[in-house]
């Protein structure tokens, strides 16, 4: 009989540890995002003449960025209340690192709009005097409520592991105690905090979607060619819940490398996640296909030569990349079982990840470099202040993370206990309702859980 | 002890008399400007008609444009950046080949839409249609997001990428009545609104309504071949009115519904 | 934790506090903001001005009301109803504000230190700089040797020409040299031949019937634009049930052509054919005058043998390029509307064979066709008082370097130079600079230091036409005659002084003779003396008062006025016009007193050789297979305008070039050597060779590379130095042999990928 492992001081141990690697990659991180800060000082100072934009491409980097990041954010508190919903028993290791790169990234998704202002002195302008007819001022309304909403619900499991840190960490506990909230562990505690979990998971499915839909309108609601199209908002879900898994799968697996999270995170988690994946890697082909091919066969001569512009172009190198790294290679890698291991998966979501980038900047420049009047296109080449402030924000990212990491367990240590504790018992139960019901018993038409348990 | 019922009563009240301070004063001085000039029968809308068989594609309304209303000077780096500001631009399109070839040029400035695709999706307010149909922007208050820009079909808004500078002796040539903008903002042609505040200035001095004429914006009074007639078209009496109504006319880009105020005559 | 009150209070301070710092700190030291107002709002309205003045960036010479706030001239409009521009203005004027202020003006006297062409020069006074120039003209004078000093000019506009011609005739000077623009004249050559052997020619282009242009891209490149472009709206859609044609024949698709109904891509050089084989036509349909060419015109049977025996419309099909049915059906046209034919001063026998379209349809001294300038007794100056009436000598700018290099030393020890700069803008320009090294003393007067002004010895700077005052008689193309006659619009920047006030000064320090000849001290007292007599003479008619949209309306006019009553309004109004008569002149003024259908110079070469305009196959031979077509878009109009950045910013503009010479070739060509649109491409010639920007055109004919002039200048200001290429050094220094014109087009090049 194997003895039941620890799974606080599992978790708990390589929060306190600080290996050497660790300090040299904060210290990186800090001078990349130095590099970025200077960066946005010369902006500051300057004006956007330091950046690559120009008469048509008033939007770029940040815009993608802006896009990209707000896609990943998909990742974690989409999947994490699908799971939950789904009572998916293998969610428990993963929710909470899921959770926290939504709550992250977010911040790097605002943050890169607010690079993108010309004056960002004034950007409390959109709560002073908002035009609620504008699909920018959704997107902020949406995005603060998808932010309030991910960070309750990253909280509300948080609470009880904080109870555990603030009686293990002596010399944290001023920090964990309030925040604790004084979790006790009654079954009181427990009934409660399980009921607003749930109540969070529904709430904040619909207001993820909304997030990505809106921000899909931000294109989709002007008249430009190839953003003004009805699919943009499901395609746009379907692409951040893409990148987002993508993410998820790149960030368990560094996590399970550095924490030595090997018995927690294992390769059944990989699998599924990567089925999970291959499965939007289809629906993403069937959007993108769908998209493209409407705009082809309709052959409006605006439409086409953004069209052109992608396929064979001077952003075709970009395009053909963009459908290798989002299908061919996760297809392959993910749709033979052999390869679908570990390595198999990431590498696959480290391709999406580039490819979705990819999606996201033909997307925003080349439907600006033809405008609708035969004015000369403009090229866009990114100046190196975009290229440091694009990085500063991976790095900004990255560090939040590192630190998240430190603060807080990223792997929910009850709700794993729970799930060694009762998670068998409960799936059986479960199980056992699925299965036809006994000849002995009258017959019962329900199937549901509620009928059984009235009955 | 307050209930809840008397909170609310207050509240609503003291919300109440609120809006009605804050209109009252504007009331007041709308009702005291009155008294003064003639009002004017009706609203005007203010529209122009270009007519490209005047026109000999000369740009003096370009650079008209450039003088009247400060806009940044233009140079080679500004250029090759694409990132000169002209309100007034030429388009040129080639059609056809040797020897069969046409090219149409045309004068485009912002073609002050009664349906704006730009106005709605300003987040700020900072660009807004107003009442005579003129469509406006608040550079005090734009936040450079560069929105409106991409949702123009025309192309017709500019952004300031970096501070406007002259040199000492040509800042002495700016216009006082236009504002130089600031860095970071968005700006487009105005149909030369202060010309506008300045007849209707000038006309409740003299204590009359603005005639036809009173207010034409430079591009017009700078164009040697008359090809631009600017005016109200509410009033169908207008040179503008009656220079609409001809076979000829079109608008750019009519099937996208943004309805301009910009008409154009074709050649012939 | 307990939070007192207290606590929560200082920590929302505090917070409030840093923010409110760190926001300060980011506007205004980050971002650079004002501070506390981050936007200049509209400024409280100042009282303002519009004052009369004439524009003088070429020498159509436009009305100009300036708009002065401040003392601070704020913007120029056209003067409304002066009969050139009618209160509108073209793109060069409207930028004329921007050379008034252009921050790399000359501002005062300097003196060379460094070598010639070095451009090393040192400020003096004004009294220094008149002295220096004084004794030297002073000691000329006294050996006897006045006439090695030889004045050459540029585009001079207003008064200054004839205050030129009178300082050297009064110092017993005898050359004026002129330097005649590039492209965009008239053909006065022919006119001179033809017409009027002293006068002057109008297209009176808002009459015509039928606008037919052979290679005078006339809406970029005329002596007046606006007219031109006045005319061509008026032409088209000015007059009810009414539309003028205009037909193109051009090389290039020009503004012009592609604004005409129909545009003929001539070979360039063979548009002579064109014209002559359209008089065959004309002739042998009976389509022309008959009248005119019975009545008042000779030479008609030997026009008629000559152009029915060689110009046939299939005969020049081949040479010109345009199907002979083409020709037959726009002579057709040309003849039954009897239409104007407009050409440009390219060389004497292409001049001559537009010129003489224009006098088989009878368009001379017609409404519609050929008008003469003419100009009332009362405007000219007061006949002067000079010791010799001895003619001025040939004014052939284009021979100056020989004459100055030929023999030693040069015949011509003081060399006067104003608004001239053939060391930028001449065939071959650097002869120029090695000729110029030959004069001993070389002044310059100017407002920019352009490449010549480098080679100068004392640079005088000029004002521009805002800062001085103005008597500027011209005649519209209609014949309506104006004199705009103002005061300035501000006082001269800095030292500048207008050109006219500087002879005028130069003439009262030197004393007599040249006092006789110019008895002004200024131009103002020259302008008030004008004006009693102009009171005096009691003819023209005032122009209406300024009156600009939105502005107070005008005081109504007074019926009778007293002498200072006149010359307020006068000069508040900006001058006198007198409206456009029938010719003062009853017959033609040629030898035979009539229209001469081919005048001598142009019989002779008729003997020589039938072969008028040749086709040079021996350069395409000689490995030089493109012929180099050069324009002036109206921003460079005459060469200048490169240092105004707004008229560089437009001159490219049917192409969407800007701030780089650019070369229009055509695909099939451009694809044959291997060129794509947009790259860099060497062009050469037998006399130099410049790298340009290779762009498509579909409108060009095959066999030509077009390039506009007015760019590549290696001085006059930051916005022009550097910018582009000069395309005039790859033009031999030819001249036409009957007019001794520099001959701009008809260079072989070819091209090749840089």
């Amino acid at each position: 009989m194997e003895q039941p492992r620890d799974i606080a001081s599992d978790i708990v141990t390589p929060m306190i540890r600080w290996p050497r690697g660790y300090g040299v990659f904060v210290g990186c991180l800090l001078a990349v995002i130095a590099f970025a800060a200077y960066a946005w000082t010369q902006q500051l100072r300057f004006g956007l003449g330091v950046t690559g934009l120009t008469r048509p491409v008033f939007w770029g980097l940040y815009i993608t960025n802006f896009v990209f990041f707000i896609g990943i954010s998909h990742a974690g508190t989409l999947i994490s209340a699908i799971l939950r919903l789904c009572r998916a028993e293998w969610r428990r290791p993963i929710t909470r690192m899921a959770e926290a790169i939504t709550v992250l990234v977010l911040f790097i998704g605002a943050g890169n709009v607010i690079m993108d202002l010309g004056r960002p002195d004034r950007a409390l302008n959109v709560i002073l005097h908002p035009n609620f007819r504008s699909p920018l001022l959704w997107d902020i309304t949406s995005i603060t409520t998808y932010l309030t909403a991910s960070m309750l619900y990253l909280y509300l499991p948080l609470i009880p592991d904080l109870a555990i840190l603030r009686d293990r960490l002596p010399r944290r506990r001023w920090f964990y105690r309030p925040l604790a909230l004084g979790w006790t562990g009654t079954p009181q505690q427990h009934r409660r905090l399980e009921r607003a979990i749930a109540i969070m998971a529904v709430v904040v499915i619909p207001i993820a979607i909304s997030v990505h839909t809106v921000v899909s309108w931000v294109f989709a609601m002007t008249i430009q060619p190839m953003w003004h199209s009805t699919i943009f908002g499901p395609y746009f879900v379907a692409g951040a819940i893409f990148s987002g898994i993508a993410a998820l799968i790149v960030a368990m697996a560094i996590l399970r490398k550095v924490y030595h999270l090997e018995a927690y995170l294992k390769p059944i988690h990989f699998n599924n996640l990567g089925i999970l994946l291959l499965v939007m890697a289809c629906l993403w082909l069937y959007f993108t296909f769908a998209e493209y091919l409407t705009t082809f066969y309709g052959h409006q001569p605006e439409e086409m030569a953004v069209f052109w512009t992608k396929i064979t172009g001077p952003f075709a190198p970009y395009f053909w990349a963009m459908a290798v790294c989002c299908f061919v290679i996760p297809v392959i890698l993910l749709g033979i079982p052999r390869l679908r291991t570990i390595s198999g998966t990431v590498a696959a979501s480290g391709f999406i990840l580039i490819g979705m980038w990819l999606e996201r900047f033909l997307i925003v420049v080349p439907s600006l470099i033809n405008p609708r009047l035969p004015f000369p296109g403009g090229v866009y080449h990114p100046s190196w202040v975009e290229l440091a402030i694009t990085a500063g924000a991976f790095a900004t990212f990255l560090l939040f993370y590192c630190l998240f990491i430190k603060v807080f367990p990223i792997i929910s240590i009850w709700e794993v206990q729970e799930g060694q504790e009762r998670g068998v018992d409960e799936t059986v139960e479960r199980l056992k309702t699925y299965l036809p019901t006994a000849v002995s018993q009258p017959p019962q038409p329900a199937t549901s859980r509620f009928q059984t348990k009235w009955s | 002890m307050v209930s809840r019922r008397a909170l609310l009563q207050r509240a609503v009240v003291a919300a109440g008399a609120l809006v009605f301070l804050r209109r009252a004063p504007t009331a007041q001085a709308a009702s005291g400007q009155e008294a003064d000039a003639p009002r004017p029968t009706h609203t005007p809308r203010w529209g122009m008609v270009i007519d490209l068989d005047k026109c000999t594609s000369c740009q003096a309304c370009v650079v008209a444009c450039w003088a009247e209303n400060n806009q940044p000077l233009p140079g080679p780096e500004a250029h090759r950046a694409g990132r000169v500001i002209e309100w007034m631009k030429l388009l040129s399109v080639h059609e056809g080949s040797y020897p069969r070839v046409r090219q149409r040029l045309l004068p485009i400035p912002c073609q002050q839409c009664d349906q704006p695709p730009c106005t709605t999706v300003c987040p700020v307010f900072a660009t807004y249609k107003n009442p005579e149909g003129l469509v406006a922007q608040i550079y005090p208050r734009c936040i450079g997001c560069r929105y409106c820009v991409n949702a123009c079909p025309y192309t017709c808004k500019f952004f300031n990428w970096s501070e406007a500078r002259w040199p000492a002796s040509m800042a002495q040539e700016l216009n006082p009545d236009v504002s130089v903008r600031p860095k970071g903002v968005t700006e487009k042609c105005t149909f030369c609104h202060h010309r506008l505040q300045r007849a209707k200035e000038q006309a409740a001095s003299e204590g009359r309504v603005l005639q036809a004429g009173d207010y034409v914006p430079a591009c017009m009074q700078a164009c040697p071949a008359q090809a631009i007639v600017f005016g109200d078209l509410n009033d169908p009496a207008s040179d503008v009115s009656k220079a609409q109504d001809n076979p000829r006319r079109f608008r750019l880009q009519e099937e996208l519904g943004t309805e301009p105020k910009v008409t154009y005559l074709s050649e012939a | 934790m307990e939070v007192t009150r207290r606590a929560f209070l200082q920590l929302t301070g505090l917070m409030a506090g840093t923010t409110g710092a760190f926001e300060r700190f980011i506007r205004h030291r980050l971002m650079g903001l004002p501070a506390p107002a981050d936007d200049v709002l509209l400024t409280p309205h100042a009282p303002e001005q519009w004052l009369p003045s004439v524009c003088q960036l070429c020498p159509a010479g436009c009305g100009v009301a300036a708009r002065v706030v401040n003392g601070r001239v704020v913007k120029l409009e056209g003067l409304p109803a002066h009969p050139i521009n009618q209160g509108s203005l073209c793109p060069r004027g409207l930028a004329g504000l921007t050379e008034l202020y252009h921050p790399d003006r000359l501002l005062q006297p300097m003196k060379r230190i460094g070598e010639r062409g070095e451009g090393r020069f040192e400020p003096i006074g004004w009294d220094e700089a008149i002295r220096t120039l004084i004794d030297r003209l002073r000691t000329l004078h006294q050996r006897g040797e006045s006439h090695r000093v030889a004045w050459l000019s540029g585009h001079t506009a207003g008064i200054a020409p004839q205050l030129i011609e009178r300082f050297l005739r009064g110092y017993g000077a005898t050359r004026h040299f002129v330097l005649s623009p590039p492209t965009g004249e008239l053909p006065v050559d022919a006119f001179h031949m033809m017409v009027d052997w002293q006068g002057q020619m109008l297209y009176d282009l808002a009459q015509a019937t039928l606008i037919l242009s052979f290679g005078m891209d006339w809406l970029q490149a005329y002596p007046s634009p606006v007219e031109a472009s006045r005319a061509y709206g008026h032409l088209r859609r000015g007059q009810p049930d009414r539309r003028v044609r205009v037909v193109q024949i051009e090389p290039r698709l020009s503004v012009t052509a592609a604004k005409s109904d129909e545009w003929l891509p001539v070979r360039p050089g063979q548009e002579g054919w064109l014209a002559l084989s359209m008089a065959h036509v004309l002739i042998r349909d009976r389509l022309f005058h008959e009248r005119f060419v019975q009545d008042s015109a000779v030479g008609f049977e030997e026009f008629s043998r000559f152009v029915e025996s060689h110009a046939s419309p299939e005969q020049v099909a081949e040479p010109t390029g345009i199907p002979a049915e083409t020709i037959v059906r726009v002579a057709t046209e040309f003849g039954l509307r009897r239409g104007l034919a407009v050409g440009s001063r390219a060389d004497a026998l292409t001049q001559w064979a537009v010129m003489s379209l224009n006098g088989l349809v009878g368009n001379i001294d017609a409404r519609g066709g050929i008008l003469r300038r003419w100009e009332p007794e009362a405007l000219s100056l007061p006949a002067a008082v000079t010791p010799t009436d001895a003619p001025m000598l040939p004014t052939d700018a284009q021979a100056l370097p020989a004459l100055l290099q030929s023999q030693q030393p040069s015949p011509i020890e003081v060399l006067v130079l104003s608004s001239a700069n053939p060391c930028f803008l001449s065939p071959s320009p650097s002869r120029w600079a090695d000729a110029f090294k030959a004069v001993p003393w070389i002044v310059s007067c100017t407002a920019f230091l352009d490449e010549t002004a480098l080679h100068a010895d004392l640079l005088l700077p000029t004002a521009t036409a805002l800062e001085q005052w103005q008597y500027a008689p011209t005649t519209a193309s209609d014949g309506t005659v104006v004199a705009t006659i103002c005061r300035p619009v501000l006082a001269p920047r800095n030292e500048a002084r207008g050109l006219p006030d500087l002879i005028l000064q130069l003439a009262q320090a030197f004393g007599p003779p040249l006092d006789n000849a110019l008895p002004w001290h200024s131009l103002e007292q020259l302008v008030m003396d004008r004006l009693h007599a102009l009171y005096d003479a009691k003819v023209g008619l005032l122009l209406p008062p300024i009156s600009v949209p939105g502005t107070p309306a005008p005081s109504v006019e007074k019926p009778a006025m007293n002498v200072e009553e006149f010359g307020k309004e006068l000069l508040a109004r900006g001058g006198l016009l007198w409206p456009a008569e029938a010719s003062p002149w009853p017959e033609f003024r040629t030898p035979s007193r009539q229209f001469e259908f081919v005048p001598r110079a142009i019989a002779e070469r008729l003997k020589a050789s039938p072969t008028l305009f040749p086709t040079e196959e021996s350069a395409a031979a000689a490995g030089f297979p493109l012929q180099l077509y050069l324009y002036s878009p109206l921003a460079f109009l005459n060469g200048y305008g490169a240092h105004l950045p707004h008229l560089q910013q437009i001159a490219g503009s049917q192409l969407h070039e800007a701030w780089v010479t650019w070369a229009e070739i055509h695909p099939s060509t451009a694809g044959a050597l291997g060129i794509r649109d947009g790259e860099s491409i060497w062009v050469a010639s037998a006399h130099g060779r410049i790298t340009v920007k290779a762009r498509w055109s579909e409108g060009i004919q095959p066999s030509v590379i077009a390039i506009p002039l007015g760019l590549g200048h290696t001085a006059h200001g930051r916005w022009a130095q550097g910018i582009g290429e000069n395309p005039a050094c790859l033009i031999e220094a030819k001249r036409d042999p009957q007019t001794g014109q520099p001959l701009w087009q008809g260079t072989w090049v070819k091209v090749w990928k840089a």
